[in-house]
């Protein structure tokens, strides 16, 4: 009964996101959604991963991107934030609907669901596998992570000529 | 505890949904929020089979892609700034070209 609520929460979430007419509205869906997600892995018994999803992506993600809808913000938040409205996304619209249903009844009837659920692993568990059986991975994705900032940071650059003197130490 | 395969549909209805996001949406920022959603309906997906069959793979899974996705929110946005402060726009209509 719980997870039908939490569950009804996330989906009600996706759809504002998705057709809320301005970009802030749309964030603040999404993070509610996450939200919804997070209650869902903890019915799962992933606590850890609840707090992952919470710590780094509504404490961080969102907020980088509520950022970045701030630095943008003259032009997008009138019309062409609004969907695209016609017959063309119509059609698209039917054929998504018709896929959900689809992929939702072959899931429910797979066979592998047939015998008895195992129970959820421990976070005892998860650190051993990261830190042992998973630590190139783990250190593979930093360097990703590290290389990700450094690229961001070089795309962002600000090259004008008045910003380049005074890196160089000129005066006014 | 709930069955596993009830997150598993509750993952395929948010894939959905954000998969109509992209289609229905031209401001790159909101196309990338949907991108999110899709990700996180993939990371439910993992969450349930790693129940169903007491595997702890699939949380380190989940983990991966979690941190991956903050690497691509961050490229993301940057990509979007640049392409602000060089077209004046982040409508995905006006982006047509990759020099410019």
């Amino acid at each position: 009964m719980l997870f039908v609520i939490v569950s009804g929460a996330a989906v009600a979430g996706a759809i504002g996101c998705v057709f809320s007419g301005r970009v802030a509205h749309s964030l603040l869906w999404l993070m509610f959604t996450f939200f919804a997600v997070a209650g869902a892995f903890l019915m799962a018994a992933a606590e850890m991963l609840a707090a992952i999803q919470i710590l780094v992506y509504l404490g961080s993600v969102m907020l980088v991107v509520q950022f970045g809808v701030m630095l943008t913000r003259r032009r997008i938040q009138d019309v062409e934030s609004l969907p695209t409205v016609n017959a063309l996304s119509a059609v698209s619209g039917i054929g998504v609907f018709a896929l959900i249903l689809i992929l939702v009844r072959a899931l429910m009837e797979h066979p592998m669901w047939g015998d008895e659920a195992a129970g959820s692993p421990t976070t005892l568990e998860f650190a051993d596998a990261i830190f042992n059986d998973w630590t190139m991975a783990t250190i593979i994705l930093g360097a990703l992570l590290a290389m990700a900032m450094v690229g961001a940071s070089y795309l962002v650059r600000d090259e004008r000529l008045i910003n380049l003197l005074w890196d160089m130490g000129a005066e006014e | 505890m709930i069955e596993p395969s009830w997150i598993a549909a509750l993952g395929a209805i948010l894939f959905g949904v954000g998969l109509l996001g992209t289609f229905y949406h031209k401001n790159a920022i909101v196309v990338l929020m949907c991108i999110e959603l899709m990700l996180n309906a993939a990371n439910l997906n993992f969450v349930a089979a790693a129940l169903h069959y007491g595997d702890v793979n699939g949380w380190v899974f989940t983990a991966i892609a979690i941190a991956i996705a903050a690497a691509e929110v961050a490229i993301g946005l940057a990509i979007l700034l640049s392409l602000y402060s060089t077209q004046g726009t982040i409508s995905l209509d006006a982006a047509r070209e990759l020099r410019n």
